[in-house]
């Protein structure tokens, strides 16, 4: 007990960095943490997903002080305003490894924050809240479904008409099979959407039994009404390969195409989902963890017709240096890809880019690096440029521009 | 620091092996932190025997499922060395650890979970390729040659193995 109580300790004085209250700014936008880490504010977040609106104004969601809160910065991170703290939950958040809260901004001041609590059997509960006046209230939070015991990892984005599309992980058919004694792999992957621009979601769709049910998904649009949805499925023979359906219209998911032959034959659980993006070009570009006996580690791989049928893979990183959370963005032309990887002692975030949508990459460059716990990488695009989003224990909140490129 | 280290050691090789009957009967014991240089000091503590170190988690439906199953393989094997980390990150709850493994049989069974946050840290000390997925399970050889493996264990292979390393 002894030795529990100094090792406690020891974890305190680890999780309380030097660094005092006051917010640093520098070229990168740092916020440093303060000492005593238990606010709602975003110097003492676990996690934070940023996301631009239209103006350019950069919007983060995170998770502090066991609350999401949301805040936006003219000044891209330097300074953020006007933080609303939403509703504090009935039950703990979802911290899980791959969990966040996300954020989506449209035209005409409207911002949609979804998240999600978390019961004592780890079952999700997941919330929307909306605003319509550029974030300075927020609608009372929604459960995004009803009739079912848990939803995780829901992703909300606005099509073009400014109508939230939903999707998450959804565990409605698991408690149906249960009871009716039989078995169900893994969980399903569900989908709503709202009724109008700024109205309520209608009743969820479930687009797929038997997805994985410990990763995050990638969502992206192929076109108005028509998102795409990259997921780790579970195919026959329980192979957790990665796989991605695009709607063929609003309500209808199209046919399933596996993007990858990993041979992920392992009931698992990886907490590592996948990313995707879709250029103007209308190439889908995948990224993603794979466990499987023919592919481990990081790969990549586009498609040009549709997510019918994907690259050979692209291997991405070191394997023994915890290459890991891929992310994948295209804009303005260009594909940006980053990675995270540990060498024992730094964490550092690995950029590479390229400029003929996908067919040729450039040499890895490393755009950032922390000596502590931090959380995944994400690459976000403003009107003007593209930008890592990355929190980490040692410099809080940091945008990091990804210009210039060679 | 340096005499947590030892004391820690030392409450490692005091531990008992997996399975006794009569201390199934106690309290839940509390997991022990496991930080960068908790492998190296269990590894130390049974050096020159066959030692299996399992990893697992209460957020991991398929640890949960298999569970009972290193319950029921520690009863088989009383002499088998097992060590379980509990590799729940954020939003863990080091209070359900105990019970859990007390109900799956595993109440006796030396316990650690994740130490501080700097997770990439940890789980690189355990094996530099271990990209966190769970389960995971490692085994030590005598000699101190590692096998390693994701998922779920097949309990037969693991008794093989063990046999292998009593000839």
């Amino acid at each position: 007990m002894r030795v529990h109580t100094q090792m406690a300790i020891l974890l305190l004085a680890a999780i309380m960095p030097g660094s005092g209250a006051a917010v640093a700014h520098d070229a990168t936008a740092h916020h440093g943490a303060p000492a005593a880490c238990d606010t709602t504010a975003l110097a003492c977040a676990s996690v934070a997903t940023g996301a631009f609106g239209p103006d350019g104004k950069l919007w983060v969601t995170w998770i502090a002080g066991g609350r999401v809160s949301v805040g936006s910065s003219a000044d891209l991170g330097k300074t953020f305003a006007d933080q609303v703290t939403l509703p504090k939950t009935d039950l703990p958040l979802d911290e899980g490894p791959d969990a966040r809260p996300k954020i989506a901004i449209g035209q005409a001041g409207r911002v949609v924050v979804t998240y999600a609590s978390r019961d004592e059997k780890y079952n999700g509960h997941a919330f929307i809240v909306r605003s319509s006046d550029d974030g300075k209230t927020f609608s009372d939070p929604q459960p995004i479904t009803s009739d079912s015991p848990s939803q995780r990892f829901e992703t909300a984005e606005l099509d073009q008409d400014g109508r939230a599309f939903v999707a998450w992980i959804d565990k409605r058919n698991v408690a149906k099979a249960k009871k009716d004694g039989k078995d169900y792999a893994g969980a399903a992957l569900a989908f709503a959407w709202d009724d109008r621009p700024g109205g309520t979601l209608q009743a969820a769709t479930i687009a797929r039994d038997n997805s994985c049910e410990c990763c995050r998904i990638g969502v992206a649009f192929a076109g108005p009404g028509r998102p795409v949805v990259l997921f780790r499925n579970i195919f026959d023979g329980g192979i957790r390969d990665h796989a991605v359906i695009t709607f063929a219209d609003p309500k209808t998911p199209g046919p399933l195409y596996r993007v990858s032959d990993d041979d992920a034959k392992i009931d698992a659980c990886p907490h590592q989902g996948p990313s995707l993006a879709i250029g103007p070009d209308g190439v889908y570009h995948a990224t993603w963890f794979a466990l499987g006996r023919k592919l481990k580690g990081l790969y990549y791989a586009h498609s040009n017709d549709g997510g019918k049928t994907f690259s050979e893979p692209m291997r991405l990183g070191d394997p023994n240096a915890q290459t890991s959370r891929p992310y994948v963005l295209a804009t303005h032309g260009v594909v940006y890809l980053a990675y995270k990887s540990f060498d024992g002692a730094m964490t550092t975030i690995d950029l590479i880019t390229s400029h003929d949508s996908g067919k040729t990459w450039s040499t890895p460059r490393s755009i950032a690096m922390t000596h502590d716990a931090s959380d995944h990488p994400l690459l976000i695009a403003s009107p003007a440029g593209a930008y890592l989003s990355w929190l980490t224990l040692q410099d809080g909140y940091r945008l990091i521009p990804l210009e210039p490129q060679s | 620091m340096r005499l947590a280290v030892i004391l820690l050691a030392l409450f490692i090789a005091a531990m008992p092996i997996a399975g006794s009957a009569a201390s199934a009967q106690a309290a839940p014991q509390a997991a022990l932190p496991f930080e960068a240089e908790s492998l190296k000091q269990i590894l130390d503590a049974h050096k020159g025997r066959p030692l299996i170190v399992h990893f697992w988690g209460l957020t991991c439906s398929n640890c949960m499922a298999e569970l009972t199953g290193w319950g029921a393989f520690t009863r088989a094997h009383p002499d088998a060395t097992l060590v379980l980390v509990n590799w729940d990150q954020r939003g863990a709850r080091p209070a359900e650890i105990g019970p859990a493994l007390q109900k799956a049989g595993l109440g006796s069974v030396s316990s650690f979970a994740l130490g501080s946050g700097f997770e990439e840290r940890l789980r690189f000390a355990v094996g530099p390729d271990w990209m966190g997925e769970l389960p995971y399970t490692r085994l030590i050889a005598g000699d101190g040659s590692v096998k390693a493996f994701s998922g779920p264990a097949d309990f037969e292979q693991l008794g093989s193995w063990l046999a292998k390393q009593s000839q």
